[in-house]
């Protein structure tokens, strides 16, 4: 990357939160809910995105794991009335647990194999739910009379507050998402996608380096599911369906999986795509529309900016910039 | 003992569908490399091309002539506008085109016709089959003894003609296929046509029983893919028997083990395909393949 863009990027990020500090009280709370969802989505597709985009494995599943992470944070809150910080705790520690079993799974199975496994998971996961009716509430799932993540004595409303909350959990996924990246594991991670007896013969412990990305990846995802479940205050198993997860793949890859920044623009789709499907066709066939615009956006990315619409713009960017510079 | 031989008759005509469809599955991967999660949305476009067929007033096997003939031509269709621009582009990106695929035509099918389930005209009838105490519906006879015809044609294809000769030739060694004067692209279409040939015949047996909506083959295409995995993909025989196999596993686990009635008897499969994989990684026909450094 050359100096002009290496300067811009950290600026650009200080701004983009400074904005997001400002805009709780800008917009009216109605809104802010979206926005909200929209952060949470984000810290998932983040967490994605390092399992796709770094360590090259794929995932289907990643709806399961964000759904195990919401209803991990709201039976403790509605059960047993647990102060909302420690139910993401609990939902950290539910999903690396499955992330781990996962990822050791997806060692011995691997590629194509991977995508079965994780579908499954998929397709499992919100029937287990209806099942196991004593501690999900079934098919009407768990909901709160408000969100839990308030703080009445800042003077803050619910919504502001919790837009505050979530924008800080992403800010954090993103620098230790980033950091871990750039790090030891990063490169480690860099050469296993790349050739994994490369990557052995060099010192780097495959098996290990797969099995964490799996694992942070599962762990951030469950957070960003459990965010997701308070701020809404409500959790049911027709959220969490195969589609669901597809879509958070959708993310990923269309905002670039190599990249941060698209993170926020997969998320910002999977919130609004829906709503702006709604006001424009109405009716129960919305979400039909926007499934369809999901699945043309996401081939249209495959086949004609592989790396995402980030990762895409930014190389485009580059090569502009390298140009003036040079004249 | 009845009871236990009637629980596998049923299995083994539920698991022919998931043959079928694991069949379809293998011909895709082995030409193009590719776990095809849209095979069962596009076997249950399929069903729903007959239907109209049959609403125009087509008589029934007419129809269904008329819907695989279609649906072969959009498999090909696939291959040549979609697939074929990612070839190459590795697993990742292969994968997630299926599933985008998926996403889609199942998004196009609940705009046309609704999510609402429709009946399926069975063209066997209502009879029953009595045999030495077992029960078959008509409808389970007939769709077991087209299924078995159709994997027999299948099977003639790819092993008896010079068609098939090519298919194979491409999939196993695509370089050697080339300098041999075989067009890489036009077969790997002609497989993608097969497949979708394929696929068609079992959404349209399985329709009448499953009765017709947009997700109809959400769950017998996991299955599927569990069977391909279990019989090992790279095997069109062992494509079908995991089928086979994985239709009896989810039969017994419904009747037979607590708890796990109903939808979630998809556990069962899953459980035995991880069991088989764990231990032999490429599935029990599957051939491993070993790499030199």
């Amino acid at each position: 990357m050359n100096a002009l863009l290496r300067r811009a990027v950290p600026v650009g990020w200080a701004a983009a939160l400074g904005i997001g500090v400002v805009v709780p009280f800008l917009v009216s709370d109605y809104d802010l809910l979206d926005l909200t969802r929209m952060l949470a989505v984000a810290i998932t597709v983040a967490a994605l995105n390092l399992l796709l985009g770094h360590s090259g494995q794929i995932s289907v599943g990643h709806g399961a794991i964000f759904g195990l992470g919401g209803y991990a944070a709201l039976v403790p809150v509605a059960t047993y009335g647990w102060p909302w910080w420690s139910a993401l705790v609990v939902s950290g520690t539910v999903c690396l647990a499955l992330g781990l079993l996962l990822g050791t799974l997806a060692l011995k199975m691997g590629g194509a194999n991977l995508g079965l496994l994780t579908i499954a998971v998929a397709a499992v996961f919100p029937l287990l739910l209806i099942h196991l009716k004593p501690l999900t509430g079934g098919t009407f799932g768990i909901f709160l009379a408000r969100s839990p993540i308030a703080a009445d004595w800042t003077g803050l409303t619910p919504a502001q507050f919790g837009f505050l909350v979530c924008l800080a959990a992403l800010a954090l996924t993103l620098l230790a998402l980033g950091n871990l990246v750039t790090g030891r594991l990063g490169r480690a991670l860099a050469a296993v996608r790349t050739n994994v007896l490369l990557a052995a013969a060099n010192g780097v412990d495959v098996n290990r380096t797969k099995v964490m990305a799996f694992a942070v990846s599962s762990t951030v995802a469950g957070i960003g599911g459990g965010l997701y479940a308070l701020v809404t205050a409500i959790a049911v198993p027709d959220s969490y369906l195969v589609p669901f997860s597809i879509t958070l793949l959708a993310a990923s890859v269309v905002g670039g999986s190599g990249t941060r920044a698209g993170a926020l623009v997969g998320a910002a789709i999977v919130i609004y795509l829906p709503e702006f499907a709604e006001n424009l066709v109405g009716g129960e066939s919305a979400g039909n529309w926007s499934q369809l615009v999901y699945a043309l956006i996401l081939i249209l990315t495959l086949t004609l900016a592989p790396a995402g619409l980030v990762g895409d713009l930014s190389r485009l960017a580059r090569r502009a910039t390298r140009h003036s510079a040079n004249r | 003992m009845t009871e236990l031989l009637q629980q596998l008759l049923d299995g083994l005509s539920s698991g022919l569908v998931y043959g079928m469809l694991a069949l379809a599955l293998s011909v895709v991967f082995q030409g193009t490399g590719m776990l095809n999660f849209a095979q069962g949305e596009m076997a249950t476009l399929s069903a729903y091309a007959t239907l109209v067929f049959l609403q125009v007033g087509l008589q029934f096997w007419v129809a269904l002539a008329l819907a695989v003939v279609l649906s072969a031509a959009g498999g090909a269709l696939i291959e040549r506008l979609l697939v074929r621009r990612l070839e190459g582009a590795g697993e990742l990106p292969l994968l997630t085109l299926s599933v985008a695929l998926l996403l889609g035509l199942n998004a196009v099918m609940s705009i046309i016709w609704t999510t609402d389930p429709r009946t399926f005209p069975s063209p066997f009838g209502k009879g029953l089959i009595e045999f030495a105490g077992l029960r078959m519906t008509a409808q389970q006879f007939g769709s077991l003894i087209t299924l078995v015809a159709v994997m027999a044609l299948t099977a003639l294809l790819f092993n008896r003609t010079s068609i098939g000769l090519r298919l194979r030739a491409v999939a196993q060694n695509p370089a050697s296929a080339t300098l041999l004067g075989q067009h890489q692209g036009r077969w790997l279409m002609v497989g993608w046509a097969v497949a979708a040939a394929v696929g068609a015949f079992a959404a349209v047996v399985a329709a009448p029983v499953l009765t017709l909506s947009p997700a109809m083959m959400t769950f017998p295409l996991l299955l599927a893919l569990a069977a391909g995995t279990l019989g090992g993909l790279s095997s069109r025989v062992g494509a079908v028997v995991g089928g086979v196999l994985i239709g009896i596993a989810n039969n017994l686990a419904s009747r037979y083990a607590p708890g796990l009635d109903g939808d979630l008897a998809i556990v069962a499969p899953f459980a035995l395909t991880a069991v088989v994989v764990a231990l032999r990684p490429a599935g029990l026909f599957g051939k491993t393949r070993t790499v030199r450094v």
